[in-house]
Parts: structure tokens; sequence; C-alpha cells
């Protein structure tokens, strides 16, 4: 593929490892942006983010217009959902979610009235002219911005779903904001697309990203495989007269795009484990998310579509699309013409995952669907046994040792596992691509990692368990010891009782036995008495 | 459906493929091998890969494995290749089957199979015929340029699998013995004159010895650096294990040799005698039996190159690659325990699996998984 | 003399090493945990008595002195595993006398039906039922170990065990199949 020959403006520094899968970005970035017609139903799915699940706020045969929100933030670390075209609410329930699982989960079912009238929009004011240096003025403020971020459901649009507005809270030491336009998986090109067609609106939302903390360093970090979208960056960049953001021309090599090893080539620095980058003042977004941004605080538009990439073999019409989210697979393949495809991968080739069906809505993270033909992708080969070539080791961008991750992985030894730093592994898939003897390494490692996560839950709710039992048993316990010594003292009272009810009777006695001795006594002298009486 | 995880996609590579291109880089090699020696190699070549293919086969019935996904990947096939390249030529054709069988059901089945065994296969059937056979395994024929009767195509197949030969002039000098028709290495040539009190020089006056490593041997030691370059080049092998060996054999042999050059070789000698290249870019860069971590490919192969030249000098056999492969193959799990290399956002070498690491990697976790 | 010599230095390094190896034990103990508590700890907490202890604790000092470690259903054959790891003992198959290993599942008091009679909450080993005389009793989900503890003394049968549904959360990746067996089940 074209590299481009524009040099970078900072020092690009080296990640370890690393593949060069083909690249199959010229299928799809040749085309112009386009629409497709609305699908018949949007199936919006409210675990479409990082976090908890969204809360519907709309009941079944309410009408919702374009924009307006249907569903609400479970706490904070959640996101605001809003209705992707008018129409009418026709069902919440459980459908196929777009999640390797294949799993259902709640969404909210809309019927569009093919109308896709807006709900009236609120912009932040003031924002005419973003160029200008007027947003430093104090009319802005950091926490307006962050509650219409907040408000408008902005997640990030790399992958992972983090809603926005979490990412932008850390206010302090934060020196410089890396724009990430890497997008170095194969396949994908909606990162590459989006600069051609509105690198302006993205360096704009770049910009009001570095105001949120007083005017930031921007760094645009973007592979040399996207030349039209350089340019297109570096005309932006003139005619706003934003002279201060940088491009850093990365090298074209996977997973050069990815949180750390982005960091890791433009500042030589590495994210300390069990860090963020916040801890190193810096702070990520990729153009998606930038763009969205600026769609959401200049023109008050809410998150409700994304550019989403349709490739491969089997896909007739190949390109970048505007996709509002819930809209159906399936769809996207009659309306592109696809026929038969063998494979539906959302996502890239190396981190997607293969849908279930193709009744799965697109959801925030869909930054691709690749239709694949029967063999082009180069997996679907026996397992062999591992031969410790050490490939694996080569590509590992976070130089970890996965043989070994692998050996462990396979005969259950998850400490061991962990001893080797399962967990500083990105799943960017590279080992299992160099792989010789085809062994599927990253399902290991997931396999690992999540038996681990569940045995972790498994052993708090044990935990839990002992502690409730144990506490209970001492309840009884008590309560037994209670009893028996309410018994005892209740006994002794009878005793005590008892001992007193014996003294009265003794008294009693001692009374009765005084009176019947008196008694006998004047008898006695009755009859003496009377004897002497009847002697006399 | 089972659910199948990323990648998707795949580099279209194969352990088979790896193979083959090991086998391709012997070629070199085996053509100097077979200019020099006479055709009694190719007879080698054969009999070891069939009984390995054959050996293989029934092992794995034996112990109920899929047969052809594994017979295909050629791990057996190279295990005999290079086991057949390191034997001398005219070797009986029974020791060449033993030392092939031993190899694949003793030091690589008995383990688990490819990818388990510990011990290089093909250095163990080596040195069971070495330490079996002694003279056999040190008797090779001259180089042609010397072969007062070179042995011809017939004559090989005669003497591996009869030991007699049907050329009445091979036949009187096989009857004369050492001197007339078989030959010693320049190697075991050396350390015999060595040991009757000669020094370097005179020793080195032999033809045998002339040119750079010895007549016929340096080519073949060329033949086998060629072909380890294109493995490099093709990204098969790494780099460091046989840029290691043929360190550790310098930082070895040069001090000896400003020490005493009258008593001991000159490294360039060392490099390109007896079975070094093919050691270094062939034996020693097996996979399954190396160090796989960086600084480990570093110490396995300088460990190799070290013992090597020390056994060749001080020991009691004329060439080591064999031992030294076998005895670094033994600090492996070590060597790869003591260099795990830093993984990205840890602190220099951590402790290894210390209880204070653990911990902090465990809490971290739990506090992302609190967030 | 060289008898005594030899003698004087054995004795003389006995003393040193002896003198060393005291040090250690006592600079560098181990703190374990008493092997009760590291039973205890892979015991699944249930509390259900299928082992035909009252407890986990209890069954934990069983087999502590030395009762068989395959009477916990509940535990599976992960614990069996786990519990003969840390006990170097064979692994064995659970006793099916004891009950079969289940999915996770929670009780589901049916309130409608319910009486009120309060054996229920007296039978939960763990205080998930919450409720009173007279009353209607409601299961603490989160707080329930599956033990069916609860489901023999309801005198109007209104208490399911209901499998707990496999969630996002819950969902976990499958080990890949394997070509070639790690381990072959032999065929009577």
């Amino acid at each position: 593929m074209e590299r481009s020959n524009f040099t970078s403006e900072i020092a690009i520094f080296e990640i370890p490892g690393g593949v060069h899968p083909e690249e199959h970005k010229l299928q799809s970035n040749q085309a112009e942006i386009r629409r497709l017609p609305l699908a018949d139903e949007l199936v919006i799915n409210l675990k479409g983010q990082a976090g908890n699940r969204s809360l519907p706020v709309v009941s079944v045969g309410d009408k919702v217009l374009k924009g307006q929100m249907i569903a609400e933030c479970d706490g904070v670390f959640s996101a605001y959902q809003h209705a992707p075209t008018s129409g009418e609410v026709i069902a919440i329930e459980k459908r196929t979610i777009a999640h390797p699982s294949g799993l259902d989960d709640l969404c909210i079912v809309i019927k569009p009235d093919g109308e896709d009238t807006w709900a009236e929009l609120s912009p932040v004011e003031n924002l005419e002219d973003l160029s200008g240096k007027e947003l430093s003025g104090k009319e802005l403020s950091r926490e307006k911005i962050l509650a219409q971020i907040f408000e408008k459901g902005i997640v990030g649009l790399g992958g992972a779903s983090f809603p926005s507005h979490i990412k932008l809270k850390q206010k302090d030491n934060i020196h410089t904001l890396i724009i990430n336009a890497a997008e170095c998986e194969p396949y994908i090109t909606c990162d590459d697309k989006l600069l051609q067609e509105h690198a302006e609106e993205v360096l704009k939302g770049a910009e009001i990203i570095s105001k949120l903390y007083h005017d930031i360093k921007i760094i645009v970090g973007i592979e040399d495989n996207k030349p039209k979208a350089i340019e297109a960056l570096d005309s932006a960049r003139k005619s706003l007269e934003l002279d201060s953001i940088k491009l850093g021309i990365v090298p074209t090599k996977y997973p050069s795009g990815g949180e750390k090893q982005l960091i890791q080539l433009l500042t030589g620095q590495e994210v300390p484990h069990g860090k963020l980058p916040a801890d190193l003042g810096l702070v990520m977004h990729n153009v998606g998310t930038c763009f969205a941004i600026y769609q959401a605080i200049a023109l008050g538009k809410p998150l409700v579509e994304r550019l989403v990439t349709l490739t491969g073999e089997a896909c007739q019409e190949p390109g970048n699309y505007w996709i509002p989210f819930g809209t159906p697979v399936h769809h996207l393949v009659t309306a592109t013409g696809s026929t038969n495809p063998k494979r539906l991968i959302m996502g890239g080739p190396m981190m997607g995952y293969e849908l279930p069906n193709d009744q799965v809505g697109i959801v925030k993270a869909t930054n691709c669907i690749i239709m694949s033909a029967d063999g082009e992708l180069g997996m679907d080969k026996t397992a062999l046994p591992c031969i410790r070539c050490g490939k694996c080791m080569d590509a590992c961008p976070a130089s970890l040792l996965p043989q070994q991750l692998y050996w462990h992985a396979q005969a259950d030894e998850f400490d061991k596992a962990e001893e080797y730093d399962l967990f500083d592994c990105i799943e960017c898939g590279a080992c299992a691509y160099v792989c010789p003897s085809h062994i599927p390494l990253v399902q290991y490692y997931r396999y690992a990692k999540s038996t681990i996560r569940n045995n972790r839950i498994e052993k708090s709710k044990a935990e839990k368990a002992r502690e409730r039992h144990e506490a209970r048993q001492e309840r009884l316990e008590r309560v037994k010891r209670e009893k028996a010594e309410r018994h005892r003292k209740a006994a002794e009272a009878r005793k005590k009782a008892a001992a007193e009810a014996g003294k009265k009777d003794a008294k009693k006695a001692a009374v009765q036995a005084a009176l019947a001795r008196v008694k006998a006594k004047k008898e006695a002298q009755k009859a003496t008495d009377d004897n002497q009486d009847g002697e006399s | 459906m089972s659910i199948l995880s990323s990648p998707f996609a795949k580099k279209p590579n194969s352990v088979t493929q790896m193979m083959l291109w090991v086998v391709i880089a012997t070629l070199p090699g085996l053509l100097a091998l077979l200019y020099f020696f006479g055709f009694g190699v190719l007879f080698n070549l054969v009999i070891a890969c069939s009984v390995a293919l054959i050996t293989e086969a029934l092992i794995l019935k034996l112990r109920k494995r899929p047969i052809a996904p594994i017979l295909w990947d050629g791990s057996a096939f190279v295990t005999a290749w290079l086991l057949a390249l390191a034997l001398p030529p005219l070797l009986p054709w029974w020791m060449t089957v033993l030392g092939t069988s031993f190899a694949i059901v003793f030091a690589k089945h008995v383990y688990g199979g490819l990818g388990n065994n510990i011990f290089n296969p093909a250095m163990v059937g080596y040195v069971l015929l070495l330490i079996s056979f002694p003279l056999e395994m040190t008797t090779w024929l001259p180089p042609q340029e010397l072969a007062a009767n070179p042995v011809g195509f017939i004559e090989a197949i005669s003497i591996i699998f009869t030991g007699a030969a049907s050329d009445p002039a091979i036949v009187d000098s096989l009857k004369q013995g050492v001197d007339g028709f078989t030959m010693a290495t320049p190697l075991d040539h050396i350390k015999t004159e060595l040991a009757q009190g000669y020094r370097i020089p005179e020793a080195e006056s032999a033809a045998i010895v002339s040119g750079l490593s010895g007549v016929g041997w340096q080519w073949v030691n060329l033949g086998f650096l060629a072909g380890g370059l294109v493995l490099l080049f093709k990204r098969i092998i790494g780099w460091q294990i046989p840029i290691a060996v043929l360190l550790g054999m310098g930082l070895v042999s040069l001090p000896l040799f400003f020490a005493n050059s009258d008593h001991y070789l000159f490294p360039m000698f060392h490099g390109f005698a007896g079975a070094t290249m093919l050691g270094a870019f062939f034996i020693a860069t097996d996979p399954v039996t190396a160090s796989t971590t960086p600084k480990g490919r570093w110490i396995f192969g300088l460990g190799i190159g070290v013992i090597t030249v020390l056994i060749r000098t001080f020991g009691g056999y004329p060439d080591a690659i064999a031992f030294a492969v076998l005895l670094m193959n033994m600090t492996v799990p070590m060597i790869d325990y003591y260099t795990k290399p830093r993984v990205y956002g840890h602190k220099a070498n951590k402790g290894h699996g210390t209880k204070k690491g653990h911990d902090e990697k465990t809490s971290a976790i739990k506090a992302k998984g609190a967030n | 003399m060289d008898l005594i010599t030899a003698v004087i230095i054995l004795a003389v390094l006995g003393l040193i090493f002896g003198g060393v190896l005291g040090f250690a034990s006592i600079k560098f103990k181990v703190e374990g945990d008493p092997i009760v508590e590291q039973i205890d700890d892979i015991l699944p907490q249930t509390q259900c008595g299928q082992c035909g202890y009252p407890g986990c604790k209890p069954y934990a000092e069983a087999i502590a002195n030395g009762d068989e470690i395959n009477k916990c259903p509940p535990g599976g054959e992960a614990g069996v595993k786990a519990l003969a790891d840390l006990l170097g003992r064979e692994v064995i198959p659970l006793d099916e006398e004891r009950g079969e290993e289940k999915r996770p599942s929670v009780a589901y008091i049916r309130e409608d039906e319910c009486i009120g009679c309060t054996k229920c909450i007296q039978a939960c080993p763990v205080d998930a039922i919450l409720g009173a005389p007279k009353l209607m009793h409601t299961v603490i989900i989160d707080e329930c170990t599956g033990c069916d503890l609860c489901v023999e003394p309801c005198p109007v049968d209104c208490i399911d065990m209901i499998e707990l549904p496999q969630t996002i959360s819950t969902w976990k990746w499958q080990q890949p199949e394997q070509m070639i067996p790690i381990k072959q089940v032999e065929a009577n």
C-alpha cells in the first residue's frame, strides 16, 4: 500500500514486536462516505458501552424523535442512549447482542417512521467560531462541556466504548492530548475516511478537549499508510490556524494503534503496570470520539450514529457508511448487495469477534463489519503442538512470553500464568497470527483470564457465604447460650421461690405448732381444771 | 456452535514450511559433503529419513495419536536429516537405523512428542552412536582430493550394506586399514598428533589439515554457513544463537591461541572445522530444545560455543558440538526462567514470581475490576 | 591425630550449620495457614451438608483428619482436583451418593403460596431468607448459595431451585478444542 512521505513532526520511538498483516484497506477507503436506507427496525443494545447497562426511560408504544434520550445512565460508569431515528418503540426485550458469547441482553427496539425527524438540539452556545480564540473565554465552563459530553452519550469510539466523561474527568497534571488515528487493524478504514472528509471537525473536537485542560499540547498519532488523511489533517490544521497541533507519523505496524503502544511510539514512555495514561499526564482519544464531541458541543447532536467500514470479499459495495446504532447486520448485508458471507466479523480480523447471527444491532463500538468469503481469512487450520520457536515472543508488543502463557493456560495452571503476567496481555493477536503451529493462543489467554476472573468472583462469594454462615452459627450459639442462661436463671428463681415457699411453710408450721402447743396446753389445763372441778 | 476467538487473520506459514526450509538450507553443505566424501552421505540420508518416518508413524499409532498431520509437520524428517548429515559417510546401515530410531523413540516420544522433548533428538542419536561405536563414528573417508581410490556409487552401497567393497583396489585399501582407505578428520588428526607430543604447526603440515581448516571440511562448513544465512534471512531461525555459538568459540579459543599457539588452534580453524557451522545454524537453533527468551538465546549459544572448544581442546573427543548442545539443553528450563524479558509497564526484571510482585499484581487487577 | 582433627572439623561444621539452620527457621518462619483453613478455602461454602457434615468447616476438619475429598458436589471435579493438589492425594471421581455437580442455582419462594411458617428461615445456613411469622418470606438472591436446604422443610412446597441464567458478566471463554488430547480417557 501507498506510504505517506510526510515526515513526522515529533520523534518516533520504537515498540517491541508487532506484525505486518496484509492491510486490505484499499477495498474500503476508495469510495466516498455514503448512507444506506434505514432498516425496518433498530435494535439498540442497552449494554452498548463499557460499564453498567443503561436504564430505559421509554415504554413500548412511545413515539420517539431522533436524538431523544431513550435510556439513562445507571450510575456514573454508564452512558445515555438516544433514539437513532424517529419512530415508535415496539419492544423492550432480550435480543442477541453484539458480544462474542452470542448471549441475549436487554434491547430497545424502534420501528422507524421514515421521517428521521430530529428532536430539538441544544448546542453549547457561543461556539460559533471554534477556530478562534474565543474558546478560552470564561463563558465556557469546564462543567458545561463535560455535562454536554455526558448527556449526549459520548463514549470512546475506538473500540472499548469507555464513557468519555469519565476519561475526561481527571483534571490535574494532564499535559498532552493524543489523538489516536493510527487505525492499525487490517480492513478498517473508518478513521482514515473520517479524517479525509471531516478533518476540520475532528481537529475542532480535539481543540474542545484540549480546552478542558487549559490548552494542552495536541499530538495526532497516525500510521504512514494513510497519506490522504495526513494531507487532510495538514490542510485542516492550516485553515483552522491550529499550528500547535503536531502530527506524529508512525510506521505501519500492527498493533501501533493500541493505547499503550501508541503512547510508547509517540513519547517513548510506558504506562506503568496497573496505572493509567493519565498518570503520565496523557489523555488519548480516538478521531471518531473527537468528531462526536464536536458534534455534541457545537451542534448539540447526541451520539446516534457512527462511521462503520463495511468490507470483506463477500461485500459487494465495500466502503464507509454512516450507520445509525441498532441497525441489524443483516440489513447491512442486503443493503450492500452482499451474498452469503462465510463469516460476519464485527471489528477487525485481529481483535474483532465473529457474530453469532446477523440479527445483531450495531453498537457504539462497531467500527467495522467484515463479510468474509470462504477462505478469505487464513484461519480454520488444525492446531499442531507448540515447537517453542519463539515467533510469538518476537511478535508480542508487551514483551510477554506467549509460549509460556499458553503452556500454563492449557494446563489450567492459572497462578503460573499470572506469574508470567497474563493480565498484561492486550489480546492483540500478534502471537496467534505468526504461530506456525496455528495454535489459537489468544483464545487460551481469554479462557485463562475469564476463568481467573470468574474464580475470583466465586471466591469472594464463597467468602461472603462463609462469613454469613459463621455469623449465623455464632448467633445460634448465642441464642442457645442466652436460652440456657434464661433457663438457668428461671430455674434458680424457681428454686429460690421454692426455698422461700419452704421457709414460709416452716414458719407457718412453727406458728401452727406453737398454736397447737398453746391449744394443747389450754386443753390440758381445761381438763385438769375439769378434773379438779369434778373432784372438787 | 463453538466460539472462535480472534485473530481471524493468519500469517500463511506453518511448521511444515519451516522444516522444509531447514532441509533446503542444508543443500549447499550437503553438496560439499557429496563432492568430498562421496555418495555414502546420500544413503545415510535415505536410510535415516525412512527409518525416522516409519518409527514416528509406529509410535504415533501406539500412542493413539493422529498420524498424518504429525508426520506431515516434518519434524521427524528433519531430525533424521540432520543426524545423517553428521554421520560418517560409510557408516554401516544398521548403525544409522539404530541411531535414528533411538532419537525418535527415546529422545522425542518418551518425553511426549514434538515440543515436549528436552534434548535435541538428532544429537541424542549421534551421541548414542558415538559412545557405542567410537571407532566407526570417527572414521571418515579422505576428502576426494586426497583419496587414492575415490569411493563410487556402487562401492558406497556395498560398503554400507555389507561392509565389503566390490572394487579390488578398494578391497585392498580396506584391508590396509586406516592409512589407505579411511582417514581421520582434521580435528581428530590434530588431537592425535598433539597427544603424541607434536606441536600444532607440525600437525598442520599433514595434507588433510591444509587450507582454512582442512581439505574438504572448510567447504562443507562454508556450505552450511551459506545455508544458515539463508535461514537467517528467511527468519526461520533467530540470529542470536548462531552468532552466540561462534562468539563463544572465539571467546575461549582466542585467548588460548594467543597464550600458546603451539598447543592451541587458531579460532578460525575451530569455526570451520568439524560440525561447527552445521551445529551453530542447524542443530543449536532447534526451537524445541533451545532457549526461547532473547537473553536466554545468547546464554544458550555462548554456552555451546564455550563447551565445544573446551571439549575439543581438553576433552577426550575430537569434536564436541553434540555434547555441548545436549549439555546446554539441560540448562534451558533454568535459563528461560531467569531470563524472562521485562514486560511492558513493569519496572526492570521483577522478582521471579516473588510473593510481593504477585500481591501487587492481584491488587492492581482488583483495583481495575473495581473501577 | 588426623582422626581427631577430622572429628573436630566435623563437629565445628555441624555446630555452624546447625546454628545457621536454627537462625533461618526463626528468621524466615513461614506463617502458613493451618491445613484446615486451607481446605476450607477450597470448599465452596455452600454449607449444604451434602457431605454429611453440618457445614463446610466441619467437612474441612474431617478431610484434615483423613476423610475422602470427593464428598462435595457443589465444589465439583475442580474442587476435588484442588484438594488433591493441596493434600498430595489422588484425584478421585465425585462420590455419586452425595449428589451430582449442578449448575449454580438459587432458591425462589413463590410468594403467593407462602404461609409464613419460618421453617425455611431456620433451615437456611447463611441467613439468606427474609421474613417473619405469618408474613411472606423471600430469598435474597445475592446471598443464596443454592444449597437446597430450605426446599425440604417447606410445608406447602412453595420453594423452587432456579438455575442462574448465564449473562455476559458470568460468561467465559472456553478452552480451545485440542487436536491432541492431553489426557486420554481410558475405555473400560
